[in-house]
């Protein structure tokens, strides 16, 4: 039981990290923006489906 | 899902962040994978990058991990990432660094430096806390400047050390004159203060150097008066240097001083 319920929080996170992007910047222009800001760059790589 | 989309926990980091998603099949993923992965994190799909604003890797893993630890991992680079800056601060410091370049290559050190008294309202002095590229850039300029002047006060502040009672009259107004161009230049600079004030203390106890000062401080000030009136209340004060100290550097350099003021007077 305890393992599911790990398992099952570990996939929530996952599924988690894309959908705080919900305004995803190109790379570029992430990173333009994050030197002409002082913002730092989150960047997550995943594949296309997420 | 929903109710995970909206986790206020991670929300209320990641906007803090310029956010980027990269598809692993896609061709800027490599470059960027090599640049920032970090082979001591563990390796997993999705992968997280954190990189601060001049393009440091703060952090980097698989963002496969629960809520509150990727909670904690953000705040704890948000902490390292410095501060945020404004378009327009943006813009005020790449337009005054351009001006102090071109007033560096111009020779005016005291006009570069004013300068940088107009961005202190963003950040200390090369010192301001972000990693902005306009911020950074500002930092480098500033910081070169100050070193300069910087070197300048560290050897007034020797010779003042050195001084003696029989130092040569020479060496001691070729000495005050550096101080007095420093201090016209850099004054008021927070990270020179120290030396300035230390400067000015041992000036302060000695009683010749003391009067040096104020005597080439006097010669300095006739050097921009204009009108007859301030021009003749210039000569008055240069004469009293003159019968006080009767002979020497400082007595010749101020009947050079009157010999221009009278000149300036007869050719009005």
């Amino acid at each position: 039981m305890k393992r599911s319920l790990l398992f099952a929080s570990c996939a929530i996170a996952l599924m988690t990290v894309p959908s705080a992007f919900a305004q995803d910047s190109d790379l570029d222009q992430a990173k333009e923006m994050s030197s002409q800001s002082g913002r730092p760059m989150l960047a997550v790589a995943g594949e296309a489906a997420n | 899902m929903k109710r995970l989309n909206s986790s206020a926990e991670l929300k209320r980091y990641t906007s803090q962040f310029v956010t980027a998603k990269i598809e692993t099949d896609s061709e800027e993923w490599g470059p960027f994978h090599n640049e920032y992965r970090d082979d001591e994190s563990s390796f997993g799909i999705p992968y997280m990058y954190i990189v601060r604003s001049d393009g440091t890797r703060l952090w980097a893993g698989s963002a496969s991990m629960e809520i509150p630890e990727m909670g904690k991992i953000l705040h704890e680079k948000l902490g390292e990432s410095g501060s945020v800056i404004s378009a327009s601060q943006a813009k005020l410091l790449m337009t005054t660094k351009e001006k102090i370049e071109e007033l560096q290559e111009l020779g005016d050190i005291d006009g570069a430096v004013a300068q940088l008294r107009k961005v202190a309202k963003i950040g200390p002095i090369g010192e301001i806390p972000s990693f902005a590229k306009a911020a950074t850039e500002m930092n480098d300029v500033a910081s070169a400047l100050i070193s300069k002047g910087q070197e300048q006060l560290t050897d007034v502040l020797k010779k003042l050390e050195a001084v003696k009672a029989d130092s040569p009259e020479a060496d001691n107004v070729a000495m005050m004159s550096n101080f007095l161009d420093v201090t016209d230049t850099y004054y008021g600079l927070k990270p020179m203060k120290l030396d300035f004030m230390k400067a000015r203390k041992m000036i302060k106890e000695s009683d010749g150097l003391s009067a040096l000062q104020r005597d080439l401080k006097t010669i300095r000030g006739s050097e921009s008066v204009k009108s007859n009136s301030s021009i003749g209340k210039a000569i008055g004060k240069l004469e009293l240097i003159i019968e006080k100290r009767e002979s020497g550097k400082v007595v010749d350099i101020a009947n050079a001083r009157i010999a221009e003021l009278k000149e300036k007077l007869s050719s009005k």
